[in-house]
């Protein structure tokens, strides 16, 4: 029960910051995606079946404060939700360099999915420029405010892993 | 032990299978149902959640992005202050000239009885937030239908035409900008009178297209909505002409536009009421944003 709480908790902080924070610390257009990092660090704590459910709900919750279809998000972030978790609960035990990769290639790959999905669904626009103008920059950001949050999130989430500084990175 | 955990795979993927055709379900209803369909009326209700908390983000981050502003400012050469100087002198003298015609022109139009042609009737609204994801070029605003203000409502910024209504919540409107993917609005080049359509586009720029080869076309054109398609009126400025290109044998210019308003310091907006409603070629009516 305190598991589904702290899950609901998280989703609901990710909700909070992706419309009260993200778009005001854009930079050039170009805004984090706060749910990735929830999905991608719920996965790895909690496994593949939690990681796809948490990642068809925050994949909704992004999709319904967006203005196009209902779903694209919803798809992509269950993938990603799924793919993480099965890469296994011990990624924290290992420090920080392994979780952050991780978190680095998930956060790349749901971009690039996404997107993907955006042009099948119809958008008529030049893919190498969105990737390099949105895709990218995106990703990137994302991953920069995954390293500054993960140790909240893994205080948070995996109480028996204790990760008080970024000496165990190096 | 070994088909222990075959089973678990098996269920871990039978997981994943169900959310994703639950995913594909949800595209397809979504692409299936009307405006007022249930799937619609929960992301109405998910933004009028989510529209108070950015409102908070707003308020609560508008000292510090004005911080940054101030820093960015700072890097302004002192060639750049020069031109900018200059630029005021200009823009100071045009303003008084312009006032001249502006006011003969009212004279004229007084004397047709048509002072009303340019004379939108809106209401004044504040911007409440900003894009919430980096696809999405969409402004919230504070008024909605309890306004009267209706989807397909064109809006406008202090400088010009800044987009128009696409969803409606009872306090609050999301406003799809000109700069958006999904935008298009019929154009004319003030100088010349050749028309297009200025598009927006993934990377927030604003295009102008379907310009023939052979016009002229010179940087610092004005652009304006050409009214056709009876969506948005006539005259309302769009942009700036900021490039001017031309591949080999293409039948079109491509043209590259300075939007009238900057997305990030638009603080208050006017949507205009009462425009006709929109049409399209074949004549029907539609309440879509388009």
């Amino acid at each position: 029960m305190r598991k589904f709480f702290s899950v609901v908790g998280v989703l609901i902080a990710g909700f909070l910051l992706q419309v009260g924070v993200a778009p005001y610390i854009s930079i050039g257009g170009v805004s984090p995606n706060f749910f990735v990092i929830i999905v991608v660090v719920m996965a790895m704590t909690n496994g593949s079946s939690e990681g796809v459910a948490i990642g068809f709900i925050a994949g909704m919750l992004l999709d319904l404060i967006g203005t196009g279809p209902l779903g694209p998000w919803a798809l992509v972030l269950s993938i990603t939700g799924y793919v993480v978790g099965l890469l296994g609960q011990n990624l924290f035990a290992e420090g920080w360099l392994l979780p952050v990769t991780v978190l680095s290639i998930a956060s790349l790959f749901s971009e690039l999915l996404s997107t993907i999905m955006v042009f099948v669904l119809g958008t008529e626009a030049p893919f190498w420029r969105a990737l390099m103008s949105q895709v990218f920059p995106t990703a990137v950001y994302t991953i920069f405010i995954s390293v500054l949050l993960f140790p909240v999130l893994s205080k948070v989430l995996r109480e028996d892993v204790k990760i008080a500084s970024f000496k165990r990175f190096v | 032990m070994r088909i222990a955990r075959q089973e678990t795979n098996n269920r871990k993927i039978g997981w994943l299978l169900l959310f994703v055709a639950l995913a594909i379900v949800l595209m397809t209803l979504w692409s299936r149902e009307s405006d007022t369909g249930p799937l619609h009326r929960v992301r109405v209700a998910t933004q009028t959640v989510a529209t108070p908390i950015s409102h908070v983000g707003k308020w609560t981050s508008t000292p510090v992005r004005g911080f940054f502003t101030w820093i960015s400012d700072l890097g302004v050469t002192r060639g750049q202050l020069g031109e900018l100087q200059d630029q005021n002198r200009e823009l100071r003298a045009r303003v008084v000239a312009l006032e001249e015609t502006r006011l003969e022109n009212v004279r004229l139009k007084n004397l047709v009885n048509s002072t009303n042609a340019q004379g939108y009737k809106g209401v004044s609204a504040t911007v409440i937030g900003l894009p919430a994801n980096t696809w999405d070029q969409v402004l919230t605003v504070d008024k909605g239908s309890n306004d009267k203000i209706a989807v397909g409502m064109p809006v406008l910024g202090s400088y010009g035409l800044l987009g128009q209504v696409v969803e409606v919540g009872a306090n609050f409107s999301r406003v799809r900008l000109t700069t958006d993917q999904k935008s298009g609005v019929a154009s004319l080049i003030q100088n010349g009178r050749k028309p297009g359509i200025t598009k927006g586009s993934v990377a927030g720029d604003l295009t102008l297209e379907f310009v023939s080869a052979e016009a002229t076309v010179t940087q610092g054109d004005v652009v304006v909505s050409s009214g056709i398609g009876g969506i948005y009126p006539k005259g309302l400025l769009i942009g700036e002409v900021l490039e001017v290109s031309k591949e080999t044998n293409a039948l079109y210019k491509t043209i590259r536009l300075q939007p009238a308003n900057d997305v990030n310091t638009v603080e208050d907006v006017l949507i205009l009421t009462d425009t006709a409603p929109a049409t399209d070629t074949l004549g029907t009516t539609s309440t879509k944003g388009n």
